[in-house]
């Protein structure tokens, strides 16, 4: 417990250093938290555009794909504050500094993740806060504690399901001297497969996307559990809570995934 | 240091512009190296890409259900027009030159390039265009897999296929003079990652990749007609799949033939503007 809190309180102090050292340019800072909001924005316009022209997709109106696109911008935003840096694992590796985390007392990983810490995520934190108020307001949803717990966890699960995808491909910065254009190709696809019911892509990708790659717990499933929308999912109503079990699961199999890799490490320099 | 004002005549070095033409080769050589070395890379930014036909392909056949003609576009055209925009858009023009030129800028290396015989402009046109022809390779190569993951189709008529032809060398066109411009941003601000993306989300919304401008709510589609992009994207491929025919078609030609002035005007007056700025760090 005590080491726990330590290292806790350490990982803090780090982030903390990150963002002190962020802070200094006040002008990008602003800059960068409106590329973030307008970003995941700019994801969301296709759909308003399109749906402005059609009624529905897959009989989802407007404000029910925007709670869906929110939900999934939620955890987006979750995982990507203090995961972000992650994704830069390779250079971090190509350049050699990864054998000073080696020799610190605090896990790599941590260490790792509080590298930076990058202001547009502000930005994403913004535009999923800003999307999932209008789109409840669009969809009459009233949060009571019982949902607004729900809410809270199905977040988090989504969270670990994301990062647990990105720290697994990170983790082939081990093997490979880059690494960025498979986390651009990962980034894409919970930006394009998550932001739909899954029932659009009918079939096997469907059971895939729920049960290979659990897509569909991020968002689809909890949104129709919020709308009431169970009836049409292909699954018990039960499994629907199942985001949270879900995102712990990916997320240690992912972090096993990096420990191994990790071993494989060979510093660059000598 | 200031790199003024021997610098200033390397747009129009009077002489013989073609004694440089080997140089200009040798760049876009160069370009086809670094991209076959970075083919993993490559693959991986292009399999993105056939995602987001695949998806567009899904959402679209789902938009449509059992509606056959909407806007007057049948499904089947308009999955041919969204497989080929996407493809086009991204074939066109490489964001890594943008970034080239601003780690040239940034590490002041921009100095040797203004001091070269051949001219700093023609000399990252010749980036732009070795990087473009590697990504056409790359997009060719891929178009068994597209064609898969979209809708890949003939032209309408004989009449469009040459359209189009004309069309893509102008739209081509327009896109080099949109990424150069996007280049000599370097020479304004440190930061230039955050605008990069910028300009490909607000270019592949503006071009009509994700949705074709005639499906734009008005106020919008007014927007998207004033802007540049649509020129890059939108024009060509309309013309493929017979949205645009006849002499509209060579109106629309028109259009991106004016475009294409203006940029070349507007980099020029940029160019002129940015080679007195540059100050190399340290000296």
């Amino acid at each position: 417990m005590r080491t726990l809190l330590r290292t806790l309180s350490i990982t803090w102090a780090l982030y903390a250093a990150a963002i002190r050292g962020e802070m200094q340019y006040r002008l990008n800072f602003l800059l960068l938290v409106l590329l973030g909001v307008f970003y995941q924005g700019s994801g969301f316009a296709f759909i308003w555009i399109v749906l402005y022209q059609f009624d529905t997709i897959a009989g989802w109106t407007f404000g029910e794909i925007a709670l869906l696109y929110s939900l999934r911008l939620l955890a987006h935003a979750v995982w990507v504050v203090p995961f972000h840096q992650v994704q830069f694992l390779d250079t971090t590796v190509r350049e050699g500094r990864f054998d000073r985390y080696l020799v610190r007392p605090l896990n790599p990983l941590l260490q790792v993740m509080t590298t930076r810490f990058q202001m547009n995520v502000i930005g994403d934190v913004a535009a999923a806060a800003l999307l999932f108020t209008i789109a409840a307001h669009l969809v009459d949803l009233n949060l009571s504690p019982l949902t607004g717990a729900y809410l809270i966890l199905v977040v988090l699960g989504g969270a670990l399901i994301e990062g647990a995808a990105v720290v697994a491909v990170s983790s082939l910065s081990f093997r490979f001297v880059q690494t960025w254009a498979a986390n651009h190709l990962i980034d894409n696809f919970f930006l394009l497969f998550g932001s739909y019911p899954t029932t659009i892509f009918g079939g096997v990708l469907n059971w895939a996307l729920t049960w290979v790659v659990p897509i569909a717990f991020i968002a689809y499933i909890p949104a129709s559990v919020f709308l009431e929308k169970t009836g049409e999912l292909h699954m018990s109503a039960i499994v629907a809570f199942g985001t949270p079990v879900m995102g712990a699961v990916w997320f240690l199999l992912a972090y096993w995934v990096w420990h191994r890799q990790a071993r494989r490490y060979h510093s660059v320099g000598n | 240091m200031r790199a003024a004002p021997s610098g200033m005549d390397t747009l129009d070095r009077p002489g013989r512009p073609q004694r440089n033409v080997p140089a200009y080769l040798e760049i876009i050589r160069g370009r086809l190296r670094i991209a076959v070395t970075y083919r993993q890379n490559a693959a991986f930014l292009l399999a993105a890409v056939v995602m987001q036909i695949f998806i567009l392909r899904v959402v679209w056949t789902s938009l449509y259900g059992e509606t056959e003609v909407v806007n007057d576009v049948n499904l089947s055209s308009m999955l041919v027009y969204l497989t080929i925009a996407n493809l086009q858009n991204w074939a066109l023009q490489d964001p890594s030159v943008s970034s080239y030129i601003h780690s040239r800028v940034r590490e002041g290396q921009v100095a040797f390039d203004l001091l070269r015989p051949a001219g700093f402009v023609p000399q990252m046109l010749a980036h732009l265009v070795g990087s473009s022809l590697a990504m056409v390779l790359f997009a060719v190569a891929a178009l068994p897999v597209v064609a898969l993951a979209g809708t890949l189709g003939p032209p309408v008529s004989a009449a469009a296929f040459a359209t189009w032809l004309v069309s893509l060398l102008c739209a081509y066109l327009v896109a080099l003079l949109l990424n150069l411009i996007l280049g000599m941003v370097a020479f304004w601000t440190m930061e230039i990652t955050g605008i990069g993306v910028l300009y490909y989300l607000v270019n592949q919304f503006f071009a009509g990749a994700l949705v074709p401008l005639d499906f734009f709510p008005e106020g919008l589609g007014v927007l998207a007609r004033l802007l540049p992009f649509q020129a890059t994207t939108y024009t060509p491929v309309a013309i493929y799949v017979g949205r645009i025919t006849g002499t509209d078609a060579l109106l629309a030609i028109g259009v991106q033939v004016v475009w294409i002035a203006v940029l070349v005007l507007f980099a020029r007056l940029l160019w002129r503007a940015a080679v007195r700025r540059v100050i190399v760090q340290g000296g």
